[in-house]
């Protein structure tokens, strides 16, 4: 599989303030990536690099395999992109806003109004934009991104502004055109239950710096899980497991022993030491943070 | 190069999309008959202006409105237009929404600078047809007054020509100001206090380097009857101009785009 997006320890910085620091991405054809990290992290600064709205220097930015510095016009020609909020001429109609984007990317004619339908403007296309809402601001937005049918999207925030049934839309529209038409999504967000929904692929960014890259499932399965153990000699099990290198293990308000292990084959360690020393066990369950919990913990202690 | 040559041209009618119902539009039809309006009150309300024996009426009405023109309402029309044109983006948004299209950033910087120019252009163009009409309806008005003298039209467009000429000096300096500022007392404030510094100036023997000036020199060829072109406020407007877009280039090509 072929990387759309791919980026080679890129840094970039405002002055002395250094706002990406070796940052590697890749985003592989087909997927949709998920983006995250909380504000500030440079989900923003990445996207305007990667469109070439900031200058880099060499060779760092590649996306269909060429670098951005050298083919930039012919890299721009297959990507939509919407950067934070959406670019829209408030004096001016939503159709004739698609319209100036749609003359400039010389597109058909048709285009304007099959994508004002995709996001579902077309009854207010000729009213003037100032009296839009914020989310149908929006969607004028991405409206504007997805009128090429580009190959690779580029997104920030696209949900910014909408309200649940709006969020619920774009995820559809978004699934639909990865599926249908294999389209690339790439799109950050601050929100994990939104990007955990649809994308395949997760990069989490926290002040510039990546702290992981892989598949939704491999983010499930890193990092720790609870362990809860249910017996009457809870003293002498918690002093066992503490001298057992379960440093983590504590009694909870209902005197059951937890402890944090990660993987497997601790909980087996556990199970055995506590029946080889008699100690009897009535339950023993184990629990994985959920994703919330991980995305705090993972942008926390960076 | 036919591709770039289309980009280029979908560039302009998108700007020119951009300029509906803007004050750019109506700036330059309303600045030419302000001045043309009020001229004509003038000279309607106290005709004995006009009759002197040594006055020839028609170029006595032109060239009170084409100076009054030249040294404050058309360099001020070039600032709002300057300011317009690159506002638009700014308050949109769109910078960074057009510099990630396919297009070359240099085709919007050119495209807008030709629908600036062109803007001005126009109001000249609306000035010299609004003065012809309000010379015709005087005359209509008032038949005491003896038109047959001279009625120079020729004169008045090669003279707005050479006015707008001279005016692309003034266009190419506020217009990097406001691409680079999005406030508009910046902008605005630059251009009107170059034009009414200009105005106090006029009679400093250096003022003719004065970018602000330019025009009103360009406006002297009118009354001196000159019909030439190459005249050295017009070299100096459009060497100036090409330096300062150059400059433009450069600083557009490397600009990051928040």
């Amino acid at each position: 599989m072929e990387n759309y997006i791919e980026t080679n320890a890129l840094n970039f910085s405002f002055g002395s303030l250094k706002v990406l620091n070796e940052l590697s991405i890749e985003v592989p054809s087909g997927s949709i990536y998920g983006f995250l990290g909380p504000n500030g992290a440079g989900k923003t600064t990445t996207i305007r690099a990667l469109l070439g709205l900031y200058k880099t220097n060499g060779d760092h930015i590649r996306l269909f395999g060429e670098s951005i510095n050298h083919n930039k016009i012919s890299i721009l020609n297959r990507i939509g992109a919407l950067v934070e909020s959406p670019t829209v001429y408030e004096h001016l109609s939503g159709y004739d806003n698609i319209e100036i984007t749609r003359k400039l990317r010389n597109l058909h004619r048709n285009r304007t109004n099959e994508v004002l339908k995709t996001v579902n403007l077309l009854q207010d296309a000729k009213r003037p934009v100032r009296h839009y809402s914020l989310g149908m601001k929006q969607r004028l937005g991405l409206a504007l991104a997805l009128l090429s049918e580009p190959e690779l999207l580029i997104l920030d925030e696209p949900t910014n502004g909408l309200d649940p049934h709006g969020i619920i839309e774009i995820r559809e529209l978004l699934l639909s055109l990865q599926k249908e038409k294999g389209t690339t999504v790439f799109t950050s967000s601050h929100i994990l239950g939104e990007i955990e929904k649809i994308a395949s692929h997760v990069g989490i960014i926290n002040k510039g710096s990546l702290l992981f890259q892989g598949t939704l499932r491999e983010l499930r399965e890193i990092g720790v899980s609870t362990v809860s153990i249910e017996t009457t000699e809870y003293e002498k099990g918690l002093n066992l497991l503490i001298e057992n290198n379960f440093s983590s293990a504590r009694l909870n308000k209902k005197n059951i022993i937890e402890t944090d292990v990660e993987n497997k084959e601790d909980i087996n360690s556990i199970a055995r030491l506590l029946v080889k020393n008699d100690i009897p066990v009535f339950g023993i369950s184990n629990s994985k943070r959920d994703l919330e919990q991980l995305f705090l913990d993972i942008t926390k202690v960076n | 190069m036919a591709t770039k040559i289309v980009t280029l041209k979908n560039a302009i009618i998108t700007e020119t999309t951009k300029q509906k119902r803007t004050l750019a539009l109506w700036g330059s039809i309303f600045a030419p008959l302000f001045v043309v309006t009020v001229n004509f009150l003038i000279f309607f309300s106290r005709p004995k202006l006009l009759q002197a024996a040594n006055v020839d009426p028609w170029m006595k009405i032109a060239s009170n409105s084409v100076n009054i023109y030249s040294i404050l309402m058309l360099p001020l029309l070039v600032t709002l237009v300057a300011f317009i044109v690159n506002n638009v983006e700014h308050k949109a948004n769109g910078w960074k929404h057009l510099f990630a299209l396919p297009v070359n950033r240099m085709d919007f910087y050119i495209a807008k600078i030709i629908v600036a120019a062109g803007l001005v252009l126009f109001s000249l163009f609306v000035f010299d047809m609004f003065l012809i009409l309000s010379i015709k309806l005087l005359a209509v008005a008032n038949p005491k007054i003896n038109f047959e003298k001279t009625s120079p039209i020729n004169l008045l467009f090669i003279t707005s020509l050479k006015i707008f000429l001279a005016s692309l000096l003034i266009l190419m300096i506020q217009f990097i100001i406001s691409i680079n500022s999005k406030n508009f007392l910046v902008s605005i404030g630059i251009g009107v206090a170059g034009t009414i510094g200009t105005s106090m100036l006029l009679s400093w023997e250096h003022s003719n380097w004065i970018p602000y000036a330019l025009p009103m020199w360009a406006s002297q060829g009118f009354y001196k009857m000159d019909y030439s072109f190459l005249k050295e406020v017009i070299v100096y407007s459009l060497v100036g101009s090409i330096v300062v877009f150059t400059a433009g280039i450069f600083a557009i090509r490397n600009k990051n785009i928040n």
